[in-house]
């Protein structure tokens, strides 16, 4: 296995270095894999069987993973959006075990995984309290878990997936595929087929998670998919941030992700689900995130796309009850060889039911960024309102934006408005901002931030940082 | 030579658009998840989908101006004189099955004050056919095409505007219940030349049209306008395409629906692409729908791809509800009922678009059938 | 009520579906299960896509493009993405003749 690392471009290096270096995930690293090494590559039954029996799961889970392989044979790639041809399935590892039992504290991991979980700053946010739970995910397996202990007394049921499943059977079988069907795309099927992985939330009636649930995802091994599945459930009038923060170490060849996210927000409860998506540009990250929600609950998607080779996500809201609200915030960046196709649907399905959609992206250097939605209003779903923002920023002439937006209507009692509106950096704003003595990098990175602003600030203060510290660095050399 | 290998920088990755061709086996039967077709009534639109051969043709009554002329050209020669290769089935039937095409010429420099009209009416037949507009340079005209009667008709209409002309293109969608229409209209802008169209589609069972457009070179402006009424069991689509193939060009799309009635459905797809050298150009869609009953559905997709940041800017907007409240209530606090009220709506919000037509008689027909179609679900006007 | 033959038995063994054409604004898809033989509009309420091509489980029919399945009793979705029914229709069975009324939707209030 060879590793690649981080390499600034210096004044000797020649272009071929240079160009390396541009390919490089900047905060890309790279453990020793022995844990991946050994596991098989290509998904088969047996492969699928082996993952069930590894994991000791009941009959009729292995049921579905086998109806997921089946109907991920039977489905056609997708064509309508990126390219995912490069895409070798018969060279990906469906499931690496990275240790035998689940670590029950800090002191319990591996040293090469505490090594990995320090650059990610996982401690000093434990130290500082700043985290409600932390679920990292460590390869195919959550290795590290612990829950606050306030958040335990309250009854909040934070699991990685498959304890959640081996613990809680009844409460995961009655929500399990329900809101994502095994069928309801090619990359769901996949998922069901070979998951591991992912969390597993169960917040009771009434109690407000006053602080985040966040949880890292990461993959360690060459060519490893990951295929984590997560399925939140709200119950009435409950509250939970969950905040889902994906990093990455730098391949020498593609990578897959592809996670479902099923969330179930009951009567008047309220879900915010975070993810900063910033998988090194080698992955191709095919990932489909739905809730439901009943009565007055409201869903909240704050969705940001920044690394990856290829991202498909559209985070989607049923509203099934009166009076209940979906939200999407959706921001991309599409550099250098990139394609982000994301957006999002809202589907009103009942009676006074509200939603908004508001989409942020750049393209620069050649990326290219897409708007993909749906709004759709079925019949009976009356006084329905629903709002669609797109704003694309174009900083150079290679770039390329798309907007596909699609509106669907079955009901007369409704306002429905999309807008969208594609843009570049005006000179005007350059020149005003060099003059106050910037650089054009700094200058151009400003404009981007600002635009952004709307979205960065319902972001947790962490985060928000994270996310402007990301901007500068992609938009280096974005000018000239 | 420069320009195959400005084609091949300038390949399509989109899934939007299929190749044109006149050739029939590049478009086969549609199964019906395809982009174009996802939204369409296959069964309905069979005869037009069927390669099957008829000599029938639509009753022509036409007024040309002083120096207006027309001729019948080969199928073979129809294939040479386009301002672009059928985008469908449907059309690529009807260039090939029609015995030819009808070509009406406005010569270069003509300042033609009547319109050019054309109506073609059916009683049932099924017909395929082609007609051709050239537009000399540097003219100035209207062209008013209607349609009326009833008919199962397939059609490929090229409208190729010459530099720096002025033109004003009419299609009009008069139907009775039962027709069945499906085609492709292309319009080739010239360089400096000044296009509007104006397409209102009140009747019929099912209207399908494609219409495309792009630029024969650089300054060109297009103005596209639309109206639809859909009643109960109709299926009304407008699939436009605007490819900004050339710098310094502009476009605007406005088109209107309203829609009434149990199965009442209107579609309305809006892509607009602007190529890497289309640079300096600006564009903006808008498409706006007002549902008047339960049982309706209205699908509206503006789609718009860019592969230049160096552009003025671009832009698109999509509304469908039932009334705007806020006028609404400001024509009731001046004492007008609601019934009243909405009517007013109603007609102010078509009347943007009809005024467009530039017709006064024809101007006023299309008012006088907007307000026969609101009469169904909201009484007489009395 | 108008009753009109769909199929037979035997062209439609148990666990399995075809569509067939009577008449109506769409195919009709003619499912033999263990609880019995259901007749269905043969779209599917959500993508519009011919519910025959999927596969019938026990009681249900799963629209093979996005895997919702419906209840063929109801004509209930039964999870995702699809939210509305899809029209069932009354099955007669004379011998082995499958007779099914279009006009008729059992599941429809109008």
């Amino acid at each position: 296995m060879t590793t690649t690392v981080p390499q600034a471009p210096g004044l000797g290096a020649t272009q071929d270095e240079h160009l390396e270096a541009l390919g490089n995930y900047q905060w890309g690293w790279h453990d020793t894999d022995t844990a991946g090494a050994a596991a098989q590559r290509g998904l088969s039954e047996a492969v699928v069987r082996n993952i069930s029996a590894l994991k000791n799961e009941p009959e009729w889970m292995l049921d579905t993973r086998l109806k997921g392989l089946k109907l991920f044979d039977r489905k056609p790639m997708p064509t309508w959006g990126a390219d995912l041809n490069d895409i070798d399935f018969d060279n990906i590892k469906y499931f690496v075990r990275s240790t035998e039992k689940q670590a029950q504290s800090w002191d319990d991991l591996p040293d090469d995984i505490k090594n990995t979980y320090d650059r990610l700053g996982i401690p000093e946010a434990e130290k500082a309290r700043l985290v409600a739970g932390v679920a990292a995910q460590y390869e195919s397996e959550v290795v590290y878990h612990k829950i606050n202990e306030e958040l335990e007394r309250q009854g909040v049921i934070f699991l990685d997936t498959d304890t959640g499943l081996k613990e809680y059977p009844e409460l995961f079988q009655e929500y399990f595929a329900t809101v994502i069907p095994v069928g309801d795309n090619k990359f769901a099927s996949l998922n069901t087929a070979v998951w591991s992985g992912g969390s597993f939330v169960y917040v009771p009636k009434g109690v407000h998670v006053t602080i985040p649930l966040q949880a890292y995802f990461r993959i360690n091994t060459e060519n490893m998919g990951q295929f984590e599945r997560t399925l939140i459930i709200a119950d009435e009038g409950s509250y939970v941030h969950y905040v889902e923060g994906c990093t990455a170490p730098i391949y020498s060849s593609d990578s897959l992700h592809s996670a479902v996210v099923e969330i179930i927000v009951k009567k008047n409860a309220r879900v915010r689900y975070t993810t900063i998506q910033n998988w090194s540009t080698n992955v191709y990250n095919l990932v489909t995130k739905r809730a439901t929600c009943e009565e007055g609950a409201t869903m909240e998607w704050i969705d940001g796309n920044i690394g990856s080779k290829v991202t498909m996500k559209y985070p989607a809201v049923y509203l099934m009850g009166e009076h209940s609200r979906g939200e999407t915030l959706s921001i991309a960046f599409a550099g250098e060889g990139q394609h982000q196709d994301a957006g999002s649907k809202m589907v009103h399905c009942a009676p006074y039911t509200s939603s908004s959609i508001i989409s942020k992206s750049v393209a620069r250097g050649g990326g290219r960024s897409s708007y993909r939605g749906l709004l759709q209003v079925q019949e009976g779903a009356h006084h329905s309102a629903s709002t669609v923002k797109c704003d694309a920023l174009l900083v150079d002439t290679v770039s390329r934006s798309d907007t596909y937006p699609y509106v669907d209507v079955r009901e007369d009692d409704v306002s429905l408005a999309h807008e969208a509106t594609v843009s570049k950096v005006s000179d005007d704003q350059l020149f005003y901002l060099m003059q106050r003595g910037m650089g054009e990098d700094e200058a151009m990175a400003m404009i981007v931030r600002g635009f952004v602003e709307p979205i960065a600030r319902e972001l947790p203060m962490e985060y928000a940082l994270e996310l402007n510290r990301l901007i500068e660095l992609q938009m280096e050399g974005a000018v000239g | 030579m420069a320009a195959p290998v400005m084609e091949a920088v300038e390949a399509l990755e989109s899934h939007l658009h299929p190749t044109p061709s006149f050739a029939i086996d590049d478009h086969p039967y549609p199964k019906g998840q395809e982009e174009i077709w996802r939204f369409s009534p296959l069964r309905a639109m069979r005869a037009l989908l069927t390669d099957a051969p008829s000599d029938a043709c639509l009753t022509w009554a036409e007024s040309y101006p002083e120096g207006v002329t027309t001729r019948v050209i080969s199928t073979a020669e129809a294939q040479l004189m386009v301002a672009e290769a059928p985008i469908d089935r449907v059309s690529a039937l009807a260039a090939a099955r029609s015995g030819g095409a009808q070509v009406i010429e406005v010569p270069a420099n003509a300042e033609l004050t009547e319109p050019v009209s054309i109506t073609l009416s059916g009683t049932g037949q099924h017909v395929w056919g082609h007609l051709v507009f050239s537009i000399g340079a540097h003219s100035s005209s209207t062209i008013l095409l209607r349609h009326e009667g009833s008919a199962s008709y397939a059609t490929k209409v090229d409208v190729l505007v010459g530099d720096g002309a002025r033109v004003n293109f009419v299609s009009i969608q008069d139907w009775d219940d039962d027709a069945v229409h499906g085609g492709h209209h292309s319009v080739l802008v010239g360089r400096d030349a000044q296009v509007r169209t104006v397409t209102v589609s009140l009747g019929g069972k099912v209207v399908r049209l494609a219409e495309t457009a792009k630029f024969a070179g650089p300054g060109g402006s297009l103005e596209q306008f639309g109206l639809y009424f859909v009643d109960a069991g109709q299926h009304i689509e407008h699939r436009l395409f605007v490819d900004h193939n050339a710098p310094h060009t502009h476009s605007n799309v406005d088109y209107r629906g309203a829609l009434q009635g149990e199965g009442a459905r209107s579609v309305w797809i809006g892509d607009v692409l602007i190529r890497k050298v289309a640079e300096n150009i600006s564009t903006y869609e808008s498409n706006k729908n007002l549902v008047l009953t339960d049982g309706c559905r209205a699908d509206s997709v503006p789609n718009l791809e860019i592969e230049t940041g160096e552009i003025e800017g671009a832009g698109h907007s999509s509304t469908t509800g039932r009334f705007d409240d806020e006028q609404l209530f400001y024509l009731r606090s001046r004492g007008i009922s609601e019934a009243e009220a909405r009517r007013l709506v109603v007609r102010g919000f078509f009347a943007d678009i009809i005024r467009r037509i530039g017709v006064p008689e024809v101007e006023e027909h299309m008012m006088g059938a907007v307000e026969r179609e609101l009469s169904v679900t909201m009484g007489s006007y009395a | 009520m108008t009753f009109r033959l769909a199929a037979t038995l035997d062209e439609v063994p148990v666990g399995t579906s075809i569509p067939v054409d009577l008449g109506g604004d769409a195919e009709v898809a003619v499912v033999n299960t263990v609880d019995g033989v259901f007749a269905i509009r043969d779209v599917c309420s959500h993508a519009e896509v011919p519910l025959t091509d999927g596969e019938v489980e026990g009681c249900t029919i799963e629209c093979y493009m996005h895997g919702s399945r419906f209840d063929l009793r109801t004509g209930e979705p039964l999870e995702l993405p699809a939210t509305q029914p899809v029209p069932i229709y009354p099955v007669r069975l004379d011998g082995t003749d499958i007779y099914v009324d279009i006009d008729n939707p059992i599941n429809q209030e109008n």
